[in-house]
C-alpha cells in the first residue's frame, strides 16, 4: 500500500488477482462502504446539531465545540476543542496515529465518493 | 427561555458526543476489515468554520472567557466553579475544563458565570481563573 494505488479495471482484476482474493476484497468492500455511509450519515447528523446548537445560541463560530471523545480522523486527538480550520488541514489522515498511512493514496472507496 | 436553551444545548451536545462515539467505533471495524489504518477524511463541520465576527468584540469577551480555562499544574488537582442560575449560587468541582467552557458558553441574563478557580488537594484556592463581578 506504500506504493500509488492504480486504479483497477475489470480486467485487472480478472486476470491479476486470485479469485480467493478477489472474493475476500468484495466482501471487505461491501462492509466498508456500508460503515463508510454510517460515518458520512453520523456526520451529517453532528453538522445539523451544531447548526442548532449555534441556533440557540444566537452566534456562529464562536461555540467552543467539544473535541470528540474519543479519537477519530481529522480530529486533534490532544485538542479540548474542535480546533477551527483543523478539516482542511487534517484531512485524509487516519485516525490511528499511525504514520504509514501517510504515504498511501486515497483509495477509491473515499466516503465522499461512495455515499452519493 | 436562557434555562431551557442550556438544556437544549446540553442535550444537542450528548447525542453529538454519541455520534463521534459511533464514528469512533465506525473507523475502528473499518481499520479491522481493511487490515491497517483507513485513510478516511472527514467532511467540514460547522464547528470548523471561524467566526466572522471582529477580532476586537472576540478578544474583549469570548476569547476572554475561554483563554483562563488553561490545564492544571502539577499541584492543582480540579476547577471550582461558583455560578449563579436562576437566583440560586452554586458551587461546583471539575476535573476537567470541558464542562465549564460549556458554561462560560451558555451565560445569559439567567445564568452567570461568578468565578473559576483551580484548587489544591486540600480544596484551597490556587489561583482565580475568571471572576466576574455581579
Amino acid at each position: 500500500m506504500a506504493k500509488k494505488t492504480a486504479s483497477l479495471s475489470f480486467r485487472d482484476i480478472v486476470l491479476g488477482a486470485d479469485a480467493d482474493v478477489i472474493r475476500q476484497a468484495l466482501e471487505a468492500r461491501v462492509q466498508i462502504d456500508q460503515l463508510i455511509a454510517e460515518r458520512q450519515a453520523a456526520y451529517e447528523r453532528i453538522a445539523a446539531l451544531e447548526t442548532q446548537v449555534e441556533d440557540v445560541l444566537g452566534e456562529t463560530g464562536v461555540f467552543p465545540f467539544p473535541a470528540p471523545p474519543l479519537p477519530v480522523a481529522g480530529f486533534d486527538p490532544k485538542a479540548d476543542t474542535v480546533t477551527r480550520g483543523a478539516a482542511k488541514k487534517s484531512s485524509g489522515r487516519p485516525a490511528s496515529s499511525s504514520a504509514s498511512a501517510e504515504d498511501d493514496e486515497t483509495p477509491a472507496t473515499d466516503d465522499t465518493e461512495t455515499d452519493s | 427561555m436562557p434555562d431551557e436553551s442550556s438544556i437544549r444545548v446540553n442535550t444537542l451536545l450528548l447525542e453529538r458526543e454519541a455520534l463521534f462515539v459511533r464514528i469512533h467505533e465506525i473507523e475502528q471495524a473499518t481499520a479491522t476489515i481493511f487490515g491497517e489504518p483507513y485513510p478516511f477524511t472527514r467532511p467540514v463541520l460547522p464547528s470548523d468554520q471561524r467566526s466572522k465576527r471582529k477580532s476586537t468584540a472576540r478578544s474583549g469577551t469570548a476569547a476572554s472567557k475561554d483563554k483562563p480555562l488553561r490545564k492544571l499544574d502539577l499541584d492543582e488537582v480540579a476547577y471550582r466553579v461558583t455560578y449563579r442560575q436562576l437566583g440560586q449560587t452554586r458551587t461546583e468541582t471539575h476535573d476537567t475544563p470541558d464542562a465549564l467552557r460549556t458554561l462560560l458558553a451558555s451565560q445569559s441574563a439567567q445564568l452567570q458565570v461568578l468565578l473559576i478557580e483551580t484548587i489544591t488537594a486540600d480544596g484551597a484556592s490556587k489561583t482565580v481563573l475568571h471572576s466576574a463581578t455581579a
